[in-house]
């Protein structure tokens, strides 16, 4: 194999090199005062001035006055000491904005060794010097937010050594941003010792999603507070930190434990007021039983047969919020239930409802289907339902016949149950209220508003969910989804 | 079974008290029944010393009603007390709670308490008092649920 070389230059090799550098960069040239004596167009084009207004004028003309006169000093030492110089200068155009260059100043000297000129070579580094800038506006812009922000942040190392840390940190800590860095955070924010360790162990497991944690501390000034601390394992500059946002909660768990206490105290209120209550309706039932035995006028009577009627509906608005309450208030047994003998038992109990008779039943239960939950609540979801469905059918007709479709079906999310009837149904914008508290979508039957509050409350605590779909005049089907906890 | 000649009711509430008094006679006249609107003044009555025991106000009731929440003494105490007169157990009458409670939780820690026959749910009816003195039958807990 044969290598041939070729001459790099040709002829004219020093005007193919003034050629390269003119198009590449600012040449400028000075006698040994300063006064410019060439320049080539990349100069003039990039300081705004022609020829003429730059020829025969000292360099000087284009100073900035960003820098500082020691650099200048230098730059005279260094050249007229026959010493090339490099370093970064500001320059200001006719225009008067401003311009970054990368100069290289050479000196050139005659025969006999004394200065003649010299030539500068600058490149534009404008964008870089911008680039730097905007980083700087960038970095002070996240140090204002960083230190403004109300929570504490901590960036630590995996071992929970401290990075970095706002203000907020110093102020929750009690100590200054200098006693923090290279401290545990465990120590900084005086965890229990309890609570240093476990914390200190949850960073070294390594996780994608933030991970919280609540402690109570002793502040500096040895004032108990409670806090909250959110922790995010990131990457920063290629290194595993964790940043810790904390934010004091005392008050807040103070106004929680209130609300708890407050919510408590309305619960039990309820509870007593609507089993008090239930005293003078007995009462008054009783009363009623009498005055039944007396001899009255046919007009009495009737007035005595509508206020039995307001008594019966006040009675069973009474019994509705005492099983509001209880539910609420209660903890539940949960037992082994035979679906289908509940079923039974909810149904017979209905026999005695206006138009039971006239509703054919359809009922799919497993013949074996048992549930694990609590009986007296899943009787109360399943006897307020099917009374719904009879209380809201469509009448018997020649055309139509209410019926009622009971589904029952274990599957892996759980037990399925669905109530279907071919009733009254809800007008669309109606099915997401009718299960909000005093909602009655109908005026024509009696209600007391409670009921299916109370059925969805039920399931609720039950850890079910229960939904609706319906359509006006057609038919309507409830959803009920139970937590299947039973698996023999 | 014995037949139930005198009833002693025992509720604060006088409305209550009165209607049931009512009630019993309308159901059957031939039965006595005495009302005291307050638990310590029957303790009082059945405290009561007589010339022979055959007379003893506790030989001689065959059944009570009585009402749990009442102020001063309530049934529990009431009931818990009865039971310690001497003469308390030479006479097996029955005694039912009567209540305005249909709290699973009330009933059963009624229903738990010695010398309770049973536990009724106010208000007192006509068929309640049927099946407890015109049958003369016994069925004891079972009246919890009839309402």
């Amino acid at each position: 194999m044969e290598i041939s070389s070729k001459p790099i230059w040709y002829d004219n090799q020093e005007d193919q090199l003034i050629k390269s550098l003119d198009k590449s960069s600012m040449v400028s040239i000075t006698d040994p005062k300063g006064v410019i004596i060439y320049v080539n167009d990349s100069f003039r084009k990039e300081s705004g001035y022609n020829e003429q207004e730059l020829l025969g004028q000292n360099h000087r003309m284009l100073k900035s006055g960003k820098q500082p006169d020691v650099l200048f000093k230098g730059l005279w030492k260094s050249i007229s000491s026959k010493k090339v110089w490099t370093g970064e200068m500001c320059n200001k155009r006719k225009d008067g904005s401003f311009y970054w260059h990368k100069a290289t100043i050479i000196p050139f000297t005659d025969k006999d060794g004394n200065i003649e000129k010299y030539v500068a070579i600058r490149f534009d580094i404008t964008k870089n010097k911008e680039n730097i800038e905007h980083l700087k506006i960038a970095e002070n812009r996240f140090k204002l937010f960083f230190d403004a922000a109300p929570n504490a942040y901590f960036i630590s190392d995996t071992a929970g050594l401290i990075k970095n840390c706002n203000i907020a940190a110093q102020k929750l800590s009690g100590y200054p941003s200098k006693q923090l860095i290279n401290k545990y955070i465990g120590d900084s924010i005086l965890l229990t010792k309890t609570d240093r360790k476990f914390f200190i162990n949850s960073l070294k497991i390594p996780s994608k999603t933030p991970q919280k944690y609540e402690f109570q501390i002793t502040s500096k000034q040895g004032k108990k507070i409670i806090i909250e601390i959110v922790s995010h394992q990131v990457i920063i500059d290629g290194e595993n930190v964790v940043l810790h946002i904390a934010h004091d909660i005392t008050k807040l768990e103070a106004a929680n434990t209130k609300l708890k206490e407050k919510t408590k105290e309305l619960e039990m209120f309820l509870y007593r007021s609507s089993h008090d209550l239930k005293s003078p309706y007995t009462s008054l039932e009783g009363l009623v039983t009498l005055m039944k035995h007396e001899t009255l006028e046919e007009s009495t009577k009737e007035l005595l047969d509508m206020f039995e009627q307001t008594l019966n509906t006040g009675k069973i608005l009474i019994g509705n919020l005492e099983t509001a309450s209880e539910i609420l208030n209660k903890s539940i047994e949960y037992k082994t239930i035979d679906f289908n003998k509940l079923i039974n038992q909810v149904i017979t109990s209905l026999k005695h409802l206006n138009g039971f008779k006239d509703i054919s039943f359809n009922i799919n239960i497993p013949k074996e289907l048992k549930i694990y939950s609590n009986p007296e609540m899943l009787n109360s979801i399943m006897q307020s339902l099917l009374q719904n469905a009879i209380k809201y059918r469509r009448p018997n007709t020649k055309t139509h016949t209410p019926f009622i479709i009971l589904n029952a079906l274990k599957t892996k999310e759980g037990i399925k149950i669905t109530i279907k009837d071919n009733g009254m149904g809800i007008k669309k914008e109606d099915t997401d209220k009718i299960f909000d508290l005093y909602y009655r979508s109908n005026h024509t039957v009696n209600g007391t508003g409670l009921g299916l509050y109370i059925t969805k409350n039920a399931v609720e605590k039950l850890n079910g969910t229960i939904s609706a779909t319906s359509i006006i005049s057609k038919e309507t089907q409830f959803n009920i989804l139970l937590p299947n906890l039973y698996s023999a | 079974m014995r037949k139930i000649n005198n009833i002693v009711l025992i509720d604060d509430n006088k409305v209550d008290g009165f209607v049931n008094q009512k009630i019993i006679s309308i159901v059957n006249n031939t039965v006595t029944t005495k009302l005291f609107n307050s638990s310590v003044e029957a303790l009082e009555y059945f405290n009561a010393t007589t010339k022979g025991i055959e007379t003893h106000p506790l030989i001689l009731t065959d059944l009570i009603f009585l009402d749990i929440n009442m102020p001063v003494m309530n049934g529990f105490e009431f009931l818990n007390k009865l039971s310690r007169i001497k003469t308390f157990l030479r006479n097996p009458f029955d005694v039912y709670f009567l209540s305005s409670s249909n709290n699973e939780e009330d009933i059963s820690e009624a229903l738990s308490i010695e010398f309770c026959s049973g536990y009724l749910i106010k208000p007192l009816t006509k068929e309640k008092i049927r099946t407890l003195i015109d049958t003369k039958k016994q069925i004891g807990v079972e009246l919890k649920t009839k309402n």
